[in-house]
């Protein structure tokens, strides 16, 4: 007989987060007396994403008001985008008082748990080793999330679900989120239907609703999320997807008045000022997209959702109202703000100054940021997408320069050479220009250099060149990323080499992100329901 | 800020609160240190545990009477998410036995490991900790937290032993507990504010109930939290 584990925090990376120093000391002390050792502290927002970068951490205990900045629920939601904090940390917020109605459902992301001040140590004992027992609980299940093999945790999941398990309504719940991600909405709607026979659970409704969203069924999803805002004034996702589903249905002013009532409630939701931003815009409430986007701007400054296009929406208000100097000096704020980021960025913003400085008439700085864009696209052309590609190719046109305008096109094509609409949409910017013929055939040439690569890939696969094939379609979807076919023939290649020589964790891994793209740009495409149906198989197979 | 704009009450409520609930922990946790360098049965450790209880009553104040302005202002809807009822129960114990344990007072949990309820944990605690309080005073020498489940409600019970509620604490139905103001008393506000918060708590078209009986242990107290 072994002596059952003494629990014990050493050696845990563990990081308070507080505002009052007495209060960072106090819980210091409590958790060396659980043994702990690896104790860091942070003392607001921005310091503790500093120290979960540094190192990070196993238990983060956050405290929600945090005083100017950032509070409790923010930090977790940075720290989640940016990937900071994984599946397996525990999260505790603590706050003093029960403001878990405000911070519950109000968000994508929800701490693990939250203890009200003033807590017993003993309780936040118990807390401690309870969340870390249910984590340990569902490891198997999240690393297989994790490395995106949703049919292994699927399994997982059922096999919990069958046990009788406790934890029923979690399983339910994070098999619910995988069919969703998953666009098996068949599927999902059967696990919300029976969670909501049983008991009414806000999550199980929001499922519901999304289902019928993203099946264009409007009218149901409206009525779905309308009940769930009536029975649950503080679950403000609700108010979210029923202004999305607004506006879906036409009613952009009435999309506009819910984001308000939201923000009313939790005005430092930034996703939330930028939707109001933008839909005020297009409902001409100039003074009231302004403010959101000043807001989006400013708090999102050192936040991970600062984005070019919150300058720019910024931009297009001043210009539509005419205070043309405001305009100009958003963008050079916005040049300020990106310089040294990321190629994306870079990119997308220099797109928003080359249009902002030709409304503004400055023909000369237009045509540098232009120039800048251009260079940045031909330095990696695969990372761009095509909605920012059709706008560059615009600007370039107008700019006159054409030859690079058709390269962009081109590249447009390449991407959606099967996809009617955007061809269409290509062509008449073409037919803008003046060159139907001259586009038509681009277009053309273009497609049957997709066609061509494609064959010759399905040709190696028919004729059991499976090596080669993999490293056509691998390297022609680094090329094309947005071109759901070659996707799809990238994912088949390595699934034929798995049913063959074996599962592997990384070629998986691999596989799901192609089919991940694919069901991004087409969800109820046919082979792809095939294929992940193959991966099933093979997790099935491996297990 | 003009002199005519004035802070609305629940904005210096819910402020106050929370600088008073960052002064209690410090406090109770001080209080928790101290208390554990003492021998126990000693004079000081005596003191030490009636401040203890002393500023846990305080603390269940605080919750009560932001609790029950919220509600009655319809700022405050009940969070119902999924626990498992023997941690929760097991928490309270813990809370309350360092206070017990010296009065010969004995805590115990009864309830099912798997069973899972559905509550809002922070009010309910807040109604817990209320009762068990008053069993402090009137208990003998045992209090008992346990669960059931009765009629498809899932029962939360907190019994003693000790002399009984009075006639006219004692309520079976399903409404409001209501008492004259005169009677009111630390007691009476508890129950109104417990029945309260059971009501809050719905499901389908079922609400949350409450009942205070004296069929305890040995004939004492005994409050029942109905969760629909």
């Amino acid at each position: 007989m072994t002596l059952k584990k003494l629990w014990s925090l050493k050696d845990k990376n563990i990081l308070i987060v507080d505002d009052f120093p007495t209060m960072r000391s106090m819980l210091r002390t409590i958790l060396l007396n659980f043994g702990a050792n690896n104790i860091m502290e942070a003392r607001n927002g921005e310091d503790a994403i500093e120290k979960m970068v540094e190192a990070t951490p196993e238990i983060v205990l956050c405290d929600y008001n945090l005083g100017e900045g950032k509070d409790g629920q923010q930090v977790l939601e940075e720290a989640k985008q940016r990937g900071l904090l994984p599946h397996s940390s525990i999260f505790l917020l603590t706050t003093a008082e029960n403001t878990t109605d405000m911070v519950m459902g109000a968000f994508e992301n929800q701490p693990d748990d939250y203890i009200i001040k003033p807590f017993a140590k003993a309780v936040l004992q118990m807390r401690i080793r309870k969340l870390e027992e249910k984590k340990e609980g569902l490891t198997a299940i999240s690393k297989a999330i994790a490395r995106k093999d949703y049919q292994k945790a699927l399994l997982l999941c059922d096999e919990r679900i069958s046990e009788n398990s406790k934890s029923y309504f979690e399983l339910q719940k994070i098999k619910g989120e995988i069919l969703m991600s998953l666009s098996s909405y068949d599927e999902a709607k059967i696990v919300y239907d029976g969670i909501l026979t049983q008991r009414d659970i806000p999550w199980a409704s929001k499922g519901l609703g999304l289902i019928h969203y993203y099946r264009g069924q409007y009218d149901e999803a409206k009525q779905v999320f309308f009940e769930l805002k009536e029975k649950n004034k503080h679950y403000l996702t609700a108010y979210d997807w029923l202004a999305k589903v607004e506006e879906a249905l036409g009613n952009s002013q009435g999309s506009q008045q819910l984001l308000m009532s939201a923000l009313a409630v939790s005005p430092k939701a930034i996703l939330r000022q930028k939707a109001l931003a933008e839909i005020a815009f297009k409902n001409g409430d100039l003074d009231t997209s302004e403010q959101a986007y000043k807001y989006t701007v400013r708090h999102g400054k050192n936040s991970c959702f600062k984005h070019p296009s919150d300058y720019g929406g910024l931009a297009k208000v001043y210009l539509e109202k005419s205070v043309n100097k405001d305009a100009e000096k958003i963008i050079l704020t916005m040049k300020k703000e990106f310089q040294g980021s990321n190629d994306d960025a870079l990119l997308q913003a220099a797109v928003i100054e080359s249009t902002v400085y030709k409304d503004l008439g400055k023909v000369a700085e237009s045509h540098a940021a232009l120039d800048k864009a251009l260079e940045l696209f031909s330095a990696d052309p695969g990372s761009l997408c095509s909605t920012i590609a059709v706008e560059l190719a615009q600007a370039c046109f107008a700019a006159d320069k054409s030859e690079q305008g058709k390269e962009l096109i081109r590249h447009v094509v390449r991407n959606h050479h099967d996809d009617a609409d955007t061809l269409k949409q290509v062509q008449t910017l073409f037919d803008e220009q003046g060159l139907q013929e001259e586009g038509a055939a681009i277009i053309n040439s273009t497609r049957s250099e997709v066609v061509a690569i494609n064959n010759d890939g399905v040709d190696l696969l028919k004729s059991g060149k499976l090596q080669e094939s993999i490293g056509l379609f691998t390297k022609a979807a680094r090329a094309m990323p947005e071109n759901v076919i070659i996707n799809l023939n990238a994912a088949q290649s390595f699934i034929i080499f798995m049913q063959q020589s074996g599962v592997n964790e990384r070629i998986m891994l691999q596989t799901q992100q192609y089919l991940d793209r694919v069901r991004a740009l087409d969800a109820g495409n046919n082979r792809y329901k095939k294929l992940m149906s193959c991966c099933q198989e093979l997790s099935k197979k491996n297990a | 800020m003009t002199p005519e704009q004035h802070l609305d009450f629940s904005t210096v409520l819910a402020s106050s609160v929370h600088d008073m609930k960052n002064s209690l922990s410090m406090l109770l946790n001080t209080i928790e240190d101290i208390a554990q360098q003492c021998d126990p049965g000693t004079f000081e450790a005596e003191k030490l545990t009636l401040l203890q209880y002393e500023g846990q009553r305080v603390n269940n104040h605080l919750i009560q009477m932001l609790s029950i302005y919220k509600i009655e202002n319809s700022q405050c809807t009940v969070n119902m998410s999924e626990h498992c009822v023997a941690d929760f129960l097991e928490e309270s114990a813990l809370l309350h036995e360092p206070l017990l344990t010296p009065k010969g007072i004995l805590i115990e949990t009864s309830c099912d490991p798997d069973l899972m309820g559905f509550f809002d944990r922070e009010m309910v605690a807040g109604v817990i900790n209320n009762i068990v309080n008053n069993a402090y005073r009137y208990s003998k020498d045992r209090i008992r937290l346990s669960s059931s489940i009765v009629d498809g409600y899932m029962v939360i019970s907190v019994e003693d032993n000790g002399e009984g509620y009075p006639e006219s604490m004692l309520c079976e139905d399903r409404d409001i507990f209501t008492i004259g103001e005169n009677q009111l008393g630390s007691t009476g506000l508890g129950l109104y504010f417990s029945s309260l918060v059971a009501n809050q708590h719905k499901n389908k078209d079922k609400s949350g109930f409450i009942r205070c009986t004296n069929e305890g242990i040995d004939g004492g107290g005994r409050f029942d939290f109905y969760f629909p």
